[in-house]
């Protein structure tokens, strides 16, 4: 069995400190192969974001605190990285895409520039080689006249054609893994179909893996190798994508499935999940979605360790029948 | 389809019952509510933030016409940038239309002078997006609630207040709340405290521009519902716009489809998603992610990106990206025709 690209063992962040701190992201642990898409899906408040950002150590400290976990990318441990270790692994090995493509590029730089500017930091290119490359690159995410928009500003051009930059900035330097944090939230769904193509077009080019944070589970249909569902911190279930959509088997995965319309399926009333998540995070015992469950019981007081159930990793007492997964990280909790 | 529709015979009657209870039909039968006929909005671009647009205008609706039956949602779909919100606000003249009318139940609102239009404005409500942003923060939610009352003279102040709490309970929140703030409540429970706020009057028509859009699946269920289950009791209509193709087919008993300020296809609800017409109607529908892994579509239906609605050119608004364009398609703009009984397209393909 080889490496995975990506171990996250037993990850926990946290914001703020004393009885008032939120437990962010509460002792998460995943893995990830080389050029397999994994969906991290959760509603707001999940921490799905702030897992996304902790993987590149991007949560801003304070207020933010990376309480205990590894995340070992190639076998190096991104957790314990130097900040100039951390600078050569972030836009060269790692890049990351956000949701507002307006907000993550830079006014004042052409998109041109944004996107040469990491080929002259991590691969000392010249001007002149970065440009071409550049425009190779605003080719290959399917921009429209790119040596033209090469020198265009951000608010010279949609907020489609902003993604596709933004893309094609983190695509530069040929990363291992892409991170996008709700990549087509803010678009069309026209230009969300394109943009969901092209991003599966270049994993299947380039053999990246990509880890897909949304909300979206439409999204999630038709792009994840496999699913995580996060709930207050947590990891609900982890499953391969078919598994999944056959049948979630953590009642907030059930919960979510059925709270969303379908166009080929229509029902007089849609069953929503009653409450909301818990504003802090997760609570310091029991299973954090208990308050909210249909079928909550006595013993969800203690909080579920991952049982394993037909290649599912679940946290939930239903399946206490099942398996219990082998603990990710060898004394790996705080 | 069609429920029983509101009276509007004796409103503070009325609030002095209990909000649930079902209502007697008052619109004349088989007229109907809302009548939007050739509706047309143009913006003049902004000479000091866009010089080089000087005289530039933008076409954001263009000769809109439709109906809506009492008691009937139209959800009314459309990419960002298609007109579909300033065709809501037109519909309530929260802005001026440069031409075309809409009449509700048989009378003019385009026209109607200012104490004919707070009439009018008494029978149609709209409730928008961010519900962070669309209540005040300095008023309690109660007050907000009961705010549309004190504008029409509703009630005494105690029936007000009472008629506050009595509408929370009706949205699914604890009366014993109606002294609290907006910033004590969640997202979802803000959204409810803007539906109660809206149908405080019992309106006819309540226009929901993107009302499920800002919040999590979760929650938008719980939202959808309530305004389904508002829609049974109080009989009322809604325009309902969204983006979301699969949460309008889940509320619309007919849907219209926007592009570029006009509306390309409008059907009855079923029919308009079982069997689509308009090419862009088509790729629209083509373009929702899969709901399975096995369903997966592994292409984008439709290249290119919306135009800009500054200057456009003549003929069909879509035949720039279309793939069943004809060289027809580039000079002359296709009519909004029938092809069906409750059934229009305004494409060449089917002239």
């Amino acid at each position: 069995m080889t490496e995975p690209l990506l171990a996250i063992e037993n990850l926990a962040v946290h914001f703020g400190t004393g009885p008032g701190s939120v437990r962010a992201v509460d002792g998460v642990s995943l893995t990830l192969e080389r050029g397999e898409i994994l969906a991290v899906v959760g509603e707001s408040g999940s921490g799905k974001s702030v897992l996304s950002r902790a993987i590149l150590r991007l949560v801003r400290e304070p207020p933010g605190r990376l309480v205990g976990g590894h995340i070992r990318f190639e076998g190096r441990d991104i957790a314990a990285m130097s900040p100039s270790e951390l600078r050569a692994l972030r836009g060269d090995q790692i890049s990351m895409i956000f949701q507002e493509p307006m907000a993550s590029l830079n006014p004042v730089f052409t998109i041109g520039f944004q996107i040469s500017e990491a080929l002259r930091t991590h691969r000392s290119l010249s001007r002149r080689a970065a440009r071409a490359e550049a425009i190779r690159l605003l080719e290959q995410v399917g921009m429209a006249d790119a040596a033209l928009r090469y020198d265009a500003y951000p608010n010279q051009i949609s907020g489609g054609m902003c993604q596709r930059a933004m893309i094609a900035q983190a695509l530069a330097c040929r990363p291992r893994l892409l991170i996008a944090d709700e990549p087509t939230t803010a678009l069309d769904v026209t230009i969300q179909a394109q943009i969901l193509a092209l991003l599966r077009r270049l994993r299947d080019e380039t053999h990246m893996a990509i880890i897909l944070v949304t909300h979206n589970l439409g999204v999630v249909a038709e792009m994840a190798d496999r699913v995580a569902v996060m709930y207050a911190g947590r990891l609900a279930e982890v499953a391969d994508a078919q598994t999944f959509f056959a049948g979630p088997l953590h009642p907030y995965s059930r919960g979510l499935m059925a709270s969303v319309p379908r166009i080929g399926d229509r029902v007089a009333t849609l069953r929503a999940i009653p409450g909301v998540i818990p504003r802090g995070g997760a609570a310091a015992a029991g299973c954090t979605f208990r308050d909210r469950c249909p079928q909550a019981m006595d013993i969800c007081r203690q909080t579920p360790p991952e049982f394993i159930q037909g290649g599912s990793r679940v946290s939930c007492w239903l399946h206490a029948g099942s398996d219990i997964a082998a603990p990710a990280a060898e004394g790996a909790a705080p | 389809m069609t429920g029983a529709a509101p009276a509007h015979t004796s409103r503070e009657a009325d609030l002095s019952r209990d909000a649930g209870a079902t209502m007697p039909p008052a619109t004349p039968a088989g007229g109907p509510l809302l009548r939007v006929d050739g509706l047309s909005k143009q913006f003049a671009l902004d000479d000091a933030v866009l010089p080089w647009a000087k005289g530039r205008r933008v076409q954001a609706v263009d000769n809109v016409s439709f109906e809506i039956a009492p008691g009937q949602t139209l959800g009314l779909v459309g990419e960002s940038g298609c007109g579909k919100s300033t065709l809501g606000r037109l519909v309530l003249r929260l802005i001026e239309p440069d031409a075309g009318s809409v009449a509700l139940d048989g009378m003019a609102v385009t026209g109607a002078g200012k104490r004919q239009l707070k009439a009018l404005r008494r029978r149609m409500q709209i409730v928008f997006q961010n519900p962070f942003g669309s209540l005040n923060a300095r008023m309690s939610v109660g007050e907000a609630i009961a705010e549309p009352l004190l504008a029409f003279g509703v009630g005494s102040r105690t029936e007000r207040s009472e008629a506050a709490r009595r509408l929370l309970a009706l949205v699914g929140l604890d009366p014993g709340h109606a002294g609290r703030y907006p910033h004590e409540f969640s997202g979802g429970q803000r959204q409810r405290i803007a539906i109660a706020r809206a149908i405080a009057l019992e309106p006819d028509l309540v226009v929901c521009d993107e009302a499920v859009s800002a919040l999590d699946v979760s929650v938008q269920a719980q939202i959808l519902n309530l305004l389904k289950d508002l829609k049974a009791r109080l009989g009322m209509a809604y325009l309902f716009i969204s983006h979301d193709l699969a949460v309008v087919r889940h509320v619309s008993d007919r849907v219209a489809v926007m592009y570029l300020g006009s509306i390309v296809e409008i059907a009855e609800a079923d029919r308009l998603f079982a069997d689509p017409k308009h090419p862009y109607t088509v790729a629209l529908l083509a373009s929702v992610p899969a709901e399975t892994p096995a369903a997966r579509k592994h292409a984008a239906p439709l290249e290119g990106q919306v135009p800009s609605p500054i200057d456009l050119p003549p003929g069909c608004r879509f035949a720039g990206r279309c793939p069943r364009a004809m060289p027809r398609c580039h000079e002359e703009r296709p009519a909004l025709r029938a092809i069906a009984p409750d059934h229009k397209v305004a494409c060449h393909l089917y002239a």
